[in-house]
């Protein structure tokens, strides 16, 4: 086995690692952003694969997750836009059918659901990574490649429409 | 309602999410599959970029003899511009199509993907399309002798004196015809298949092969560009009271329905090759005023006023992602001349000219391709 190939069997075994620790966290980060599972799935796959062509450049900097996350509501944007061309998903009415409606909870989570899956993909991505990926204002702004403020707002307009929804169906 | 309350449905949801295991060949296998088509597209597109950079300085300096040069057909890389001038075309990769069209005969012209040459005329009144070597062309009726590119340069489109709309896509012989009468304008051509048309001062639906479906938005805008990827279109909006002097421009998001920047001083927005800003002049007496280059939330980043009182730009396109192409002239004296402006404010290059020409208000001397 020459240097080359002890390289590439180290970077291998690094990047299996990598795959079998977060793959389960990112897989949910992955239908949070799209709201399907298959969909979840190939955003995955097609993220971690560009992550695998990438990790020479990325695993030393200690931003593996921030750099698949950016990979993914990048590509899960992209996608949404070759399908709005398609005109395959593109909705702008909240969905009637939520998955599911807990009785304990008053529908609570089918309301943040159903806002979720309204939102518009950039709002959306911030919702996620600020509120499920728990990452700071200022983390978000820089994976998605805008400023705080506009996270800020974004996360302001969500929590007031979840908010709104509430209210009509308590009405 | 708190960011608790988001916070924890959006766990609980997600934490109900099992998926198939991946496994490293599973991930490994996507990779090259990707890794295929990257190294496909990178080896055109450097290609085009050494073809760009070392052929179009000496081409459009004057370097050579023209009277020499055969044609050197070559397809267009999307984004870039084509120059007619002095009946020649030379295209965004250096090659020179001899067309043998004088200026003043021609409103509009692209270049599609393939390599034709697309031109819309004054005389005789119509669509003009070249073969790549501009050996042969085809003349069509038009009722307007007006074209539009797609944003990609896949596809034009423009309408039949018949009313219809017809679309010429790349590699395809000859144009389809769309069903349905356009009313006035085609506004965008988003690819082969998909066409905004409108009215003239508003867009007012989509026409596919299916036949038009209204286009429903808030507020009533006409769309003047499509971002390369689709994502974004620049608008101008209906005049008002307020701002009845060209109206008000705008950049709107199709996916969300919403105007994502508004700015009632820009005007005639067109997108660069990738994207990430628009340029902005205002169109009067056949040249172009106020030249800004904005970002996305269409604030400016450069503008561009040539020296000289009576100095003025004739027309304005995006060259690459940096840089502009200007034909500048002398609307009092007219002398002409072809410059490439750096985004980064630095001097601009004289590409071809000063040398006369004919009055600025009545021709455009370098026509600029859509």
């Amino acid at each position: 086995m020459d240097r080359t190939e002890v390289t590439a069997v180290d970077r291998d075994t690094d990047f299996t690692a990598y795959l079998e620790a977060r793959q389960a966290r990112l897989l949910r980060t992955a239908y949070l952003l799209t709201g399907d599972q298959h969909q979840a799935e190939d955003l995955l796959q097609t993220s971690l694969a560009k992550l695998y062509l990438a990790w020479d450049r990325v695993r030393d900097r200690g931003s593996v997750d921030a750099y698949v996350r950016r990979i993914m509501v990048n590509e899960n944007n992209s996608l949404w836009r070759r399908g709005w061309r398609r005109r395959e998903v593109a909705t702008d009415t909240v969905p009637e059918t939520a998955p599911f409606h807990d009785t304990y909870d008053e529908g609570t989570g089918a309301a943040v659901w159903a806002v979720v899956q309204t939102l518009p993909r950039r709002a959306r991505a911030v919702v996620v990574l600020r509120y499920y990926e728990q990452l700071t204002e200022a983390e978000t702004a820089e994976i998605l490649g805008i400023s705080v403020g506009t996270v800020k707002s974004q996360c302001s307009r969500a929590l007031a429409t979840l908010r709104q929804r509430i209210g009509e169906e308590e009405r | 309602m708190t960011q608790e309350t988001f916070e924890r449905e959006l766990s609980r949801r997600a934490d109900d999410v099992h998926g198939t295991p991946l496994s490293f060949a599973d991930v490994r296998g996507r990779a090259r599959s990707l890794q295929r088509r990257r190294r496909a597209s990178v080896a055109g597109a450097v290609a085009a970029v050494v073809a760009l950079v070392v052929v179009v300085p000496s081409a459009l300096t004057g370097g050579t003899d023209k009277g020499s040069r055969a044609p050197e057909p070559a397809p267009s890389p999307p984004g870039h511009t084509a120059v007619l001038h002095d009946g020649t075309l030379t295209l965004a990769d250096g090659g020179r199509v001899d067309l043998g069209l004088d200026n003043q005969d021609v409103t509009q012209l692209g270049v599609l993907t393939d390599g034709r040459t697309v031109v819309a005329l004054q005389k005789p009144y119509g669509v003009r399309v070249y073969s790549a070597d501009g050996a042969t062309h085809v003349d069509y009726p038009a009722a307007y002798n007006v074209i539009t590119m797609s944003p990609r340069d896949d596809a034009v489109a423009w309408v039949s004196t018949d009313r219809t709309a017809r679309v010429l896509a790349s590699n395809a012989a000859e144009p389809v015809t769309l069903p349905g009468e356009v009313a006035g304008s085609i506004d965008a051509v988003l690819d082969a298949e998909h066409l905004l048309v409108g009215d003239s001062p508003t867009t007012t639906g989509e026409l596919t092969p299916d036949g038009i479906t209204p286009l429903e938005t808030d507020e009533p805008f006409r769309v003047i560009d499509v971002s390369p990827d689709g994502d974004l279109w620049a608008v101008a909006f209906v005049p008002t009271v307020e701002h009845e002097d060209g109206g008000c421009s705008g950049l709107y998001d199709p996916e969300t329905d919403q105007v994502v920047a508004r700015d009632c001083s820009a005007y005639h927005l067109t997108f660069a090759p990738d994207g990430q800003h628009v340029v902005s002049g205002y169109y009067e007496n056949n040249m172009v005023g106020n030249v800004r280059v904005l970002d996305l939330d269409l604030q400016q980043v450069a503008a561009f006023d040539p020296p000289g009182a009576s100095a003025a730009v004739s027309r304005v396109a995006w060259d690459d992602a940096d840089h502009l192409l200007v034909s500048v002239t002398d609307w009092q004296d007219p002398t002409w001349s072809l410059e490439r402006v750096d985004l980064d404010g630095g001097d601009p290059v004289v590409l071809d000219g000063p040398a006369p020409g004919r009055n600025p208000e009545m021709v455009a001397e370098y026509l600029l391709s859509e």
